[in-house]
């Protein structure tokens, strides 16, 4: 029967032989040999075990960052301080023969459990802080990982500004180009429109078909000159682009595949045009 | 009241101790396995003399078991001065039939204090105190 055979009695300087006794067989593992101590602690009702028990406890909850073990350390610190303040109690300290620590020890034992019970909450905190802080970051960079943006994949690759810049230009001389092809249409159907004219019965709408002429002049000469300046800028930028994504390595050529120019073209009886496609 | 019979029951069928002719004051229940397990004076306590008294009165009986079971709270209990825990393999003792001084407290804060008297008949007793009320 736990108790009957240790109801004789205890005095401070036996508890301490026994504590000795107990800390020295204290198993080398932190958490059995906190719960060594506690046991210890429990059969004795000797504070000092349930303090020792509370320290190991914090410890080994400050080094391996457990708050589990921090609110046992809380847990052993408070009934320390409960038999301190029993013990500090000079009626209850007189009426008894169960005297693990003196009654100034009591006093100093309970004091420092209290203030150890009072660290383990704010460590059981931090660690808490820390676990959600570490977790909310696992999870953001989980998300950046899984959804990286090409955008920074694409600012990173050596040429690309060449090349957008090049394409920019192409698109610009091809529509030149588009509108030579038109100003000479309209230019050759306005002479064909004067030639089938009756003069000097028309003479008239033949003015008209002049000046629209003029105008499809110009418009062919302004589409030429646009289209010749940027098809030559916009080529000459995007070879120079590729050269140097070429040049930079395998890793980023190795993008150049996703990154294509596409150019295409319609043209009927009445209009015509050109498109130009990019992937960068 | 049917909710906290079955707390309690389930509290004593825990600690192994048979629910029978349960003495349930205010704060403090008391079962036993005996018809007069013993009984509960609340807010008294006992000197020194007294102790030594009861305990000479009382030498030649056989130890009784004595559990402290808490009830929706902490503490610590002491019995005639020394801690008893209310969980684990010390959390029973044996103790004289007779008097015997008992305090849960939790740090400041004395939840229950009073004399315990077992029974002589009595082999196995449990206080159950419900910190809350």
């Amino acid at each position: 029967m736990p108790g009957a055979a240790l109801a004789k009695g205890l005095k401070p300087k036996d508890a301490e032989t026994k504590r000795t006794e107990l800390t020295n067989a204290a198993p080398g593992d932190p958490r059995a040999a906190i719960d060594h101590l506690t046991r210890a602690g429990e059969e004795l009702g000797d504070p000092e075990l349930f303090l020792l028990a509370a320290e190991r406890a914090y410890a080994e909850a400050e080094r391996a960052r457990d708050p589990e073990l921090a609110t046992l350390a809380e847990a052993r610190a408070l009934v320390a301080e409960d038999i301190g303040l029993y013990l500090s109690n000079q009626r209850n300290f007189v009426a008894t023969d169960w005297q693990p620590v003196t009654r100034e020890r009591a006093f100093e034992l309970a004091d420092h459990a209290r203030t150890l019970a009072g660290e383990a909450v704010s460590l059981r905190e931090a660690i808490e802080r820390d676990r959600a802080a570490a977790e909310a970051e696992r999870r953001r960079q989980a998300e950046r990982d899984e959804t990286p943006t090409e955008r920074t994949k694409r600012e990173l690759r050596p040429g690309t500004g060449l090349v957008i810049g090049g394409s920019a230009a192409l698109v610009l001389g091809l529509g030149g180009l588009g509108l030579l092809g038109a100003g000479v249409a309209l230019g050759q159907a306005r002479q064909r429109d004067a030639e089938a004219l009756v003069i000097p019965d028309q003479l008239d709408q033949l003015a008209e078909l002049d000046r629209q002429g003029a105008q499809a002049n110009t418009l062919a000469i302004v589409g030429g000159v646009v289209g010749g300046v940027g098809v030559g800028v916009g080529v000459a930028l995007i070879v120079v682009g590729i050269k140097k994504r070429k040049a930079a390595g395998p890793g980023d050529a190795a993008g150049l595949g996703r990154h294509r120019v596409l150019m295409g073209g319609w043209i009927d009886r009445e209009t015509g045009g050109l498109a130009v496609r990019g992937r960068f | 009241m049917v909710e906290i019979k079955l707390i309690v029951g389930l509290i004593v069928a825990l600690v192994g101790v048979p629910d029978t002719n349960a003495d349930c004051g205010e704060q403090v229940c008391l079962y036993g396995d005996s018809n007069s397990p013993g009984s509960w004076k609340p807010d008294s306590t006992m000197s020194a003399k007294q102790r030594q008294a009861e305990a000479k009165k009382h030498r030649k009986y056989k130890h009784v078991v004595l559990r402290v079971a808490l009830e929706d709270g902490r503490g610590s209990v002491f019995v005639d001065g020394r801690y008893l825990a209310t969980q684990g393999p010390h959390a029973e003792r044996g103790v004289k039939p007779g008097k015997h001084e008992i305090e849960v407290r939790d740090g400041e804060e004395v939840i229950a204090v009073g004399v315990l008297s077992v029974g002589k008949t009595a082999k196995a007793v449990t206080l159950v105190v419900h910190v809350d009320r």
